[in-house]
């Protein structure tokens, strides 16, 4: 039986959203059983919502501050550190015989997987927007599947879809190994719930519930094992995690941001940006993206913002799930920049503006009654 | 019924606007049609706006600098029209030509006395401290990044150059057109966008009206053809038209980078629009602290005629397409970095690339046509935005004279007066059937 | 002292990509050194010049000092790949190294081992000068967060892994320990969720995967484009370097078996209504169907 894990990320104690996504393409594989990997958290009561999303088993992992008697040990390393955490969940994914593994590509998630990928000499595909297996359960013409008789080392996870060339590109990566590494793009996948009838047959269980119903009790069904990992960087560790300071979101990347909201000629003034700082707060606080506000080349003539805000063909060209031009005509200059934007939603006064043609949402009103009904709305 | 107007102008671009504008003025009822979506973008959006006097010949510096007078004067040429979008700005930076065997100087100079330019000579000292950064070396020929001569120590110095204190950039082309066309439509001018031209319609030699892409037909007994890069296609839907020119126009790729100034100098305030002919590259100030580069296209850069359809919709691949690439980036940047040797430049290529409507001598045809009732304004070859207003009001009074008081003007040439400097411009300088005008530069500086 | 960079020969990212025989790009488009790899020669220099200033308890004047640090930049890639290693000594790499091979897809893991044993060679070719005894390994390995053409995130790790470095990547904040000529520390502050920072204390050797924002990259003036065109790159091949050790891992790889364009068709929508329904339907948009909240 071969098996899959997931690295579950939790936030003030909840399990983001994000992961049931992942969790269902995990789940994709009914020869697998899908493990979820949890460091540091109380998982009694996420145990409902990961067995109805598929996951069989639950791995509680704890790290001990001290190298030594950890036996004896009550304290744990209770905040995230990448080098402890991706050694512990190394540690796991060896002694459960992983052989694929999920986990978000998220700030976390691009600390650990490339962490373990690099410690296990595993192949490693970040940003997939889907992961799938084999058609059938035969071994491919590489005859990969016959490396290696252990059934562990057999992983049916092998084509990954993910991103490349600055976003133009969708690309389909073969992965080879016995064990694989994907880092799923948050919110790709459209999380599903998974009824498992029958229970997976798995050995050496001590507390398998005894319902036979089956899929009614799913609380009881899901099984929790207590996994306290070595600390091999507690004495002489080359690297020293000395603090963690949280953010404030301001001054967010235009190149990297998920989402962009623009003013152009329409804005007025220079204060009248701040309409759009919070609105892009507002949707960042809602915890998934990054936002960030631009602005078209004329607000930057007309000195309201500084030039780094300038998206256009001589200013910065950006690349976000979400481009909201706030009264912007859509120059061709200014498309240069953003064309690239998947889905582009224009606020203007003009419905002859160039942008109102060439956007998937045109709304033809005042941004200054618009934009902040938006941030409204997404404070509800 | 097709609607039916006292002129329709094929194009609203910078020239386009200013021909509508005054036509109106003049009391025609005119429509110009544009296949871009709004005035000025096409490839006068991509233009460098620059605002400058010195021409190869006598004739091209008098309508340069009577151009430049409409520029100061902005909002009186547009009778105090209020746009919705602002108004464009001019910035007179003043404008340093530097003396080098890039350009014939001697006759530049001999231009402005006869015109009257106020100039200033200044030597290498007078450079060095306006514009500190500089290096004043000679570095002629002007070679190619790739050619291992690009990087041979320079010997010589240059010996100073000209100023002139008028001069300088508009600082947004395509508001400017913008501006023009609602000062025409104040007069009772009509615009109509997303309508490209496919055919002009003619009668007994007589021009009568264009059709549209979608079918729909527009009579007028006068066009005009200001249609930028693509003007020789429409040249060519008239019939007889393109057969009686003799100076033909097709349409040239230009690039122009953008490149940061060094820290330590505020080029935006403090600079010049500077020619210099010893790189072949002219540079004005644009906004973040950048120099515009723009080439003056020496023998040893490749020229790309395009397809300007096929151009516009980013056909043709690396070298032909509207995508700058990366060995003229080095090239232009370069040049400018042995003149201001602390200028940093990027990785990355920035900058715009357009089109020119490049005449077969680099000077525009301003003409009627062998097909009565329709006139064009093209081969414009990159050095006419400055011309602009003064252009518009040129074809406006040539139109009218033909049109209206009966001038044969292939016979006895239009004469328009200069209402700023009082010089008389013989229109038949400009004429579709000249011979190859050889006093011409051949390049982008006219 | 060895100050290694490692740079990548990419599309620029405002190129049209062009996809043919089904897994490759059409090349005839401006590549140029990965942006971010910028950050890290940029920090390279900088590194290099303050510890020259704070040699003061050197007896070496600056210009020996000099001499004594040197900023090697290395590079996997074709053979026009030479042009980003010539781009990294533009802007202030002392040599350059290039691995040369034909494929110009190639994948992480065969990717840090050619670094590294490039980066080995190097250092065990090194030429005792003065009163250095021969460094046997590279002082420090600065490394862009990621490449904008694969964005993989991953080499700078398995190069750690190799060399047995620590790593950190995404790298905002860099200064070497006040007491950084007996410690060999460093401090470093890496970009976290939501804005945050993790402070690390590094003893080198270490990798440093540099994030956008570290420093302003200082590009190169054509007095720098002259300075470097005199310095050397060694060309070295993959396959000589990598000869023995391609059946270690057991053909633990990542292939791109296809490529198709990502395009976008868009057919404009109207969102009618009054302020408060248009901004229900906004924010049901951006949940439902761009998923961003």
């Amino acid at each position: 039986m071969k098996k899959t894990a997931v690295i579950i990320e939790t936030k003030d104690g909840v399990i983001k959203e994000a992961n049931y996504g992942m969790i269902t393409c995990a789940a994709k594989d009914n020869n697998s059983e899908l493990y979820a990997f949890i460091i540091n958290e109380e998982v009694e009561p996420f145990k409902a919502h990961l067995k109805k999303h598929g996951i069989d088993k639950i791995v509680d992992i704890s790290i001990p501050i001290d190298s030594d008697n950890h036996e004896n040990q009550r304290s744990y390393e209770k905040s995230f550190n990448p080098i402890l955490w991706s050694d512990a969940l190394t540690q796991a994914l060896t002694t459960y015989e992983i052989s694929s593994l999920f986990a978000l590509t998220t700030p976390i998630g691009k600390e650990l997987l490339p962490r373990i990928a690099a410690q296990l000499e595993a192949p490693l595909v970040m940003d997939c927007l889907d992961v799938v297996k084999n058609s059938d359960n035969s071994c491919n013409d590489n005859n990969v599947c016959n490396s290696n008789n252990s059934s562990y080392l057999n992983s049916d996870f092998h084509l990954a879809k993910t991103s490349l060339y600055s976003g133009k590109t969708i690309a389909t990566v073969k992965v080879t190994g016995d064990i694989r590494l994907f880092g799923i793009r948050p919110n790709a996948i459209e999380p599903s719930i998974k009824l498992s009838i029958s229970k997976p047959k798995i050995e050496n269980q001590d507390n398998q519930d005894q319902d036979q119903q089956g899929s009614f009790n799913i609380e009881s069904s899901i099984i929790i094992e207590k996994f306290i990992a070595k600390n091999r960087y507690a004495q002489k560790s080359k690297i020293k995690l000395i603090e963690s300071k949280k953010g404030d979101s301001s001054g967010n990347d235009l190149v990297a941001a998920d989402v962009i909201i623009s003013g152009g000629r329409a804005m007025k003034n220079s204060e009248n940006f701040k309409i759009l700082q919070d609105c892009a707060d507002a949707i960042e606080n809602l915890g998934v993206s990054s936002t960030a506000v631009g602005a078209s080349r004329v607000a930057v003539d007309l000195g309201w913002v500084p030039y780094r805000m300038q998206v256009g063909q001589t200013g910065e060209k950006v690349n976000p799930k979400v481009y909201i031009a706030c009264g912007v005509s859509g120059s061709i200059q200014h498309f240069a920049g953003m064309k690239m934007s998947k889905i582009i939603i224009a606020i203007n006064e003009n419905i002859n503006a160039a942008i109102m043609s060439n956007c998937n949402y045109f709304v033809e009103a005042d941004l200054f009654e618009i934009v902040p009904a938006i941030t409204k709305e997404l404070k509800r | 019924m097709n609607k039916k107007y006292d002129a329709i102008i094929i194009g609203a671009g910078v020239i386009g606007c200013p021909i509508a504008y005054e036509l109106c003025k003049m009391g025609y009822k005119t429509l110009n049609v544009d296949k871009n979506p709004d005035a000025g973008e096409g490839s006068t959006a991509g233009s460098c706006a620059i605002v400058r006097a010195h021409y190869s010949t006598a004739d091209g510096v008098a309508l340069a600098y009577e151009g430049f007078k409409y520029w100061l004067d902005w909002e009186n040429y547009l009778d105090n029209v209020q746009d919705e979008k602002g108004l464009a700005k001019y910035m007179n930076t003043g404008s340093l030509l530097l003396k080098s065997e890039g350009h014939d100087w001697k006759k530049v100079k001999k231009n402005y006395d006869e015109v009257g330019v106020k100039y200033e000579e200044w030597d290498n000292e007078k450079i060095k401290q306006m514009v500190p950064p500089v290096d004043l070396h000679k570095f002629w020929p002007v070679t190619r990044p790739e050619d291992p001569k690009f990087y041979d120590e320079p010997t010589e110095f240059l010996e100073g150059g000209i100023f002139c204190p008028e001069g300088g950039y508009m600082n947004d082309p395509a508001l400017s057109a913008h501006n023009i066309m609602r000062a025409a439509e104040a007069k009772g001018g009509e615009f109509m966008f997303n309508a490209e031209v496919v055919d002009i319609r003619s009668e007994n030699n007589r021009v009568v009206g264009i059709t549209l892409k979608d079918g729909t037909q527009i009579d007028a007994p006068i066009v005009v053809n200001v249609g930028g890069p693509h003007s020789y296609k429409i040249n060519k839907m008239a019939k007889g038209v393109w057969e009686g020119c003799n100076i033909k126009t097709k349409a040239l790729r230009h690039e122009v980078m953008y490149c940061p100034s060094p820290d330590d100098y505020d080029y935006l305030n403090e600079g010049y629009h500077i020619s210099d002919g010893d790189i072949a590259c002219y540079a004005r100030p644009e906004v973040g602290n950048t120099f515009l580069i723009g080439s003056e296209d020496p023998k040893c850069d490749p020229q790309e005629w395009v397809d300007p359809d096929e151009f516009y919709a980013g056909k043709g691949g690396p070298g032909r397409d509207n995508q700058l690439t990366e060995a003229q980036w080095k090239a232009q940047c370069y040049r400018w970095a042995k003149r201001i040797p602390t200028l940093p430049v990027p990785n990355q290529p920035k900058g715009v690339v357009d089109l020119y409507d490049c005449s077969d001598d680099w000077i525009p045809v301003y003409d009627k046509s062998d097909l009565d009732g329709f006139y064009m304004a093209v081969g414009t070859s990159g050095n006419q935005y400055k011309n602009a207003p003064v252009v518009g009001k040129m074809m406006a009074g040539l139109i009218n004279a033909c049109e209206k008081e009966g001038l044969d003007h292939d016979k006895t040439p239009f004469q328009f007066k200069y209402q700023y400097t009082g010089r008389v411009m013989n229109v038949g300088f400009f004429s579709r059937k000249r011979e190859i005008n050889k006093n011409s530069s051949f390049s982008v500086n006219g | 002292m060895k100050i290694f960079v490692c740079v990548k020969h990419v599309p620029d990212s405002a190129a049209t990509i062009v996809v043919r025989d089904k897994n490759q790009i059409d090349d005839k488009i401006t590549f140029l050194l990965n942006p971010y790899d910028e950050y890290a020669v940029t920090e390279a220099v900088k590194l290099k010049k303050n510890l020259i200033q704070n040699g003061a308890s050197s007896s070496l004047g600056q210009a020996q000092q000099s001499n004594q640090i040197e900023i090697i930049a290395v590079s996997l890639g074709t053979s026009d790949a030479e042009k980003t290693v010539r781009s990294a000594m533009e802007m202030g790499a002392d040599r350059g190294i290039l691995i040369k091979t034909d494929d110009r897809h190639q994948d992480s893991i065969t990717t840090a081992k050619a670094l590294k044993a490039a980066i080995e060679q190097d250092c065990s070719n090194q030429v005792a000068c003065e009163d250095q005894s021969k460094e046997q390994e590279p002082a420090i390995i600065f490394t862009g967060r990621e490449s904008i053409d694969m964005g993989g995130m991953q080499t700078m790790f398995r190069l750690g892994a190799y060399f047995n470095f620590p790593v950190v990547n995404n790298v905002v904040k860099f200064a070497p320990d006040v007491n950084f000529s007996v410690n060999r520390k460093v401090i470093v502050e890496t970009l976290t969720e939501g804005g945050g920072r993790d402070v690390y204390e590094i003893t080198l050797p270490c990798i440093i995967g540099a994030g956008r924002g570290l420093n302003t990259p200082i590009y190169p003036t054509f007095p720098d484009v002259v300075k470097a065109r005199k310095r050397e790159i060694k060309i070295l091949t993959l396959s000589d370097l990598l000869k023995g050790s391609e059946s270690d891992n057991k053909g633990a790889k990542t292939e791109i078996i296809d490529l198709e364009l990502f395009a976008e068709k868009r057919t404009p929508k109207s969102i009618k209504g009054n302020a408060s329904q248009i901004a229900k339907e906004i924010v049901k948009i951006l949940k439902e169907e761009a998923k961003v909240i």
